[in-house]
């Protein structure tokens, strides 16, 4: 998602439930959740809809709440608008999606450790950010880090990535490192 | 290094993407199952 024109940044953490401060180990009966700030002058929340119903498979049944399809909607327009699409994406796939559509409670910031996951894991590109962020807060709220998590995490095509390298804030070095890891994944 | 200085120096090695945040923009939460 962090690799979509127009989305501004994302954050993952805990939603849906009524723990209080949930952690990863102590989840109770909250979902994995992404916030994700948009521009809608770019992406409209349908089109977000769209990329969120294509990246993960909604027709399966979580076998936990953890692991559950859903919109936290937090006004009218959204969930109006979720509903209207859910039903006819089922209508055009012939198959009912689980995804549930329910009003927002919530969201709780997720440990430091999954922000930016796949970022995280790169211990050259990570050395960059640091330089950039060197506040942790900062970082998670990157656009920046946002992007190149997404396509360290292989979301967008090396030609999209050209389009926007130089908007990265990264140095030649990090260019090229980024440019060669997206290359692996798609050619 | 003075502090404007600074700032400066912090403000150039943002990532250009980031200091072209609009103002105003939306949020979703959404769950990926």
């Amino acid at each position: 998602m962090g690799c979509q024109t127009g989305v501004i940044r994302t954050r993952v953490g805990y939603a849906g439930g009524t723990r209080k401060n949930p952690t990863y180990r102590h989840l109770g009966d909250h979902a994995e959740t992404v916030q994700v700030d948009f521009d809608p002058e770019v992406i409209a929340f349908p089109e977000l809809l769209r990329v969120f119903w294509s990246s993960h498979d909604a027709s399966r049944g979580a076998w936990s709440r953890q692991y559950m399809s859903a919109i936290f909607y937090h006004d009218e327009e959204q969930g109006r608008l979720a509903r209207e699409l859910k039903e006819k994406s089922e209508e055009r796939a012939e198959r009912k999606l689980q995804t549930e559509i329910v009003p927002a409670t919530e969201f709780y910031l997720a440990e430091d450790y999954h922000q930016k996951y796949a970022l995280q894991g790169d211990h050259f590109l990570m050395r960059e950010f640091w330089n950039m962020y060197p506040d942790f807060a900062d970082f998670v709220d990157s656009t920046a880090a946002a992007r190149v998590n997404g396509y360290v995490y292989g979301c967008r095509s090396l030609a999209h990535l050209r389009t926007e390298l130089g908007s990265l804030g990264l140095s030649p070095e990090g260019n090229t490192r980024l440019l060669e890891r997206v290359t692996r994944m798609h050619g | 290094m003075k502090a404007d200085e600074s700032g400066s120096a912090t403000l150039q090695k943002l990532p250009p993407i980031d200091l072209a945040i609009p103002k105003t923009f939306q949020t979703a939460f959404l769950a990926f199952g």
